[in-house]
């Protein structure tokens, strides 16, 4: 049996063994194509917005807004008659006289969320297998994992993250960890209904776990009135978490076990699981210990703007 | 990483853009084919992470944060690659014929293979994971920020990938054919 440290000294070694590789013939290729290759430049001077703070950024998304909607009933008149296509989601939003209201009432889906980069506000849409969710995106989010999940201070003690794990997709929850530090161990196939992946939630050793009634959030017109249960995930107290196989939990994995939810010492994570026709679609949110209460808040926002698209 | 090379690439500099190019291919080739385990799709994947660079550099806002974003650039490109529909190329390995084989020597191929087909058997992503970890000595908080991922499934991937790795260097040893030792 190799030990760990012996499997990390070997890989390591290995991976340091190969030769030196000389990458001239791929530079070389490379600057013969720079003047083919024409730079994408951004809308603002770069560096200038991202030493501003929170506050300077939304007052300039403000008046971005201001000054799309001011440009959007300018030139509705002539873009109506060409066809135009419809406006980004902020300006519809902010949309509020008459001549908007016509595009507001259009029945256009939001845009796909971003794959990466900084979130601008506005809504936008998760396609599940059926049914879609649209979610309305404040200013702070970053989105990661290639559009599947949204972050704020990323891979800090304060980040708070907001991922969606949708069936047929490569972030679909099938298995739960039986003992949640113990991640060595069994993964346990769940069922696919919300209570199959509570109970199994609630019964999983090492997890500190609140489920909250049925509907709980649902009240008001969140999610058309789509029953939603929540659940709270924290370490068992008391657990000594360096005993852990990661130093931390790990909650469930995806099918092919390169997504994870999993919990480092002192983070919690807050689990959405809602059923739309049959589908059981999934949010978490994993917060920091040192997470801003008010970006725990723009998580909870994100659940509350929820609207579902057949 | 000279910042001053970075502004002057971001304004279309392309001598700038190629010292920094020159800086960084090297290591960027190695990277690649650690991760992917072939030289033509390292060289690919290279390549397109450089011209996404260039292309992209105007958006960078914080040319600070450089080396981070590159990385997620060159393992984006190797993402694409490995998801190619490519045969791998046949990993030959020749070895003196006439020489007899220390038993050491013949315990390191016998390691190699064994990590090789471990490794191979990782997805794209767990093998990200761990060569920016095992090869570049990157902290798990960066590499979640270079792949843009939580901290938590930097993780999990390091730790299953490396279970992996040990159950692949624990797997019962073949014999080894006679032709390949020879």
């Amino acid at each position: 049996m190799t030990a760990e440290r012996d499997t990390t000294r070997i890989v390591r070694s290995w991976l340091r063994a190969d030769e030196h590789e000389s990458a001239d013939r791929v530079l070389l290729s490379v600057l013969a194509r720079l003047d083919a290759t024409p730079q994408r430049r951004s809308v603002w001077p770069a560096r200038r917005f991202a030493s501003m703070n929170r506050v300077t950024q939304v007052s300039i998304a403000a008046a971005a807004v201001l000054v799309v909607a001011v440009l959007g009933i300018n030139l509705l008149p002539r873009l109506a008659g060409t066809g135009a296509q419809s406006p980004a989601p902020t300006a519809r939003a902010s949309a509020g006289t008459s001549p908007m209201q016509s595009i507001a009432a259009a029945p256009t889906q939001p845009p796909a969320m971003p794959t990466s980069g900084s979130v601008p506000t506005g809504r936008y849409t998760w396609s599940g297998p059926t049914d879609a969710i649209t979610l309305r995106v404040q200013p702070g989010w970053t989105a990661i994992g290639g559009g599947a999940a949204l972050a704020i201070h990323a891979a800090t003690s304060q980040e708070v993250t907001f991922d969606s794990w949708f069936p047929d997709s490569a972030h679909e929850v099938t298995r739960v960890y039986a003992d949640a530090c113990q991640s060595n161990g069994a993964l346990v196939h769940v069922g696919p209904s919300p209570e199959n992946l509570v109970t199994a939630l609630v019964n999983q050793a090492g997890t500190d776990v609140v489920a909250g009634t049925r509907g709980s959030i649902t009240s008001g017109t969140i999610l058309s009135g789509q029953p939603v249960q929540r659940v709270v995930v924290t370490a068992s107290p008391g657990l000594d978490l360096a005993s852990c196989d990661i130093g931390g939990l790990q909650i469930w994995a995806n099918t092919a076990e390169t997504g994870f939810l999993a919990l480092r010492p002192n983070y919690s994570a807050v689990v959405w699981i809602i059923d739309v026709g049959g589908e059981r679609l999934i949010f978490t949110s994993v917060r920091g210990p040192e997470a801003d209460p008010d970006d725990i808040g723009l998580a909870d926002g994100l659940v509350a703007s929820m609207k579902v698209v057949p | 990483m000279d910042e001053d090379l970075v502004i002057r690439a971001q304004r279309g500099d392309k001598e700038a853009f190629g010292l920094l190019a020159s800086e960084i291919a090297d290591r960027f080739l190695a990277v690649a084919r650690r991760i992917l385990r072939d030289i033509d799709l390292a060289e690919d994947a290279t390549q397109q992470a450089l011209l996404s660079a260039w292309q992209d550099l105007p958006r960078l806002r914080d040319p600070a944060r450089f080396e981070a974003w590159s990385y997620r650039l060159l393992v984006r490109a190797c993402y694409a690659e490995g998801r190619k529909d490519r045969r791998w190329a046949p990993n030959l390995r020749l070895l003196p014929t006439d020489e007899p084989i220390a038993r050491e020597d013949l315990s390191s191929v016998i390691d190699r293979d064994q990590l090789e087909r471990g490794f191979r058997r990782l997805s794209i992503e767990h093998r990200a994971v761990v060569v920016l970890y095992h090869y570049l000595d990157k902290p798990l908080d960066e590499i979640a920020r270079i792949l843009e991922i939580p901290a938590g499934t930097a993780h999990s991937r390091l730790h299953h990938a490396m279970r992996a790795m040990r159950a692949a260097l624990d797997a019962d040893a073949r014999p080894v054919p006679r032709e390949a030792v020879r």
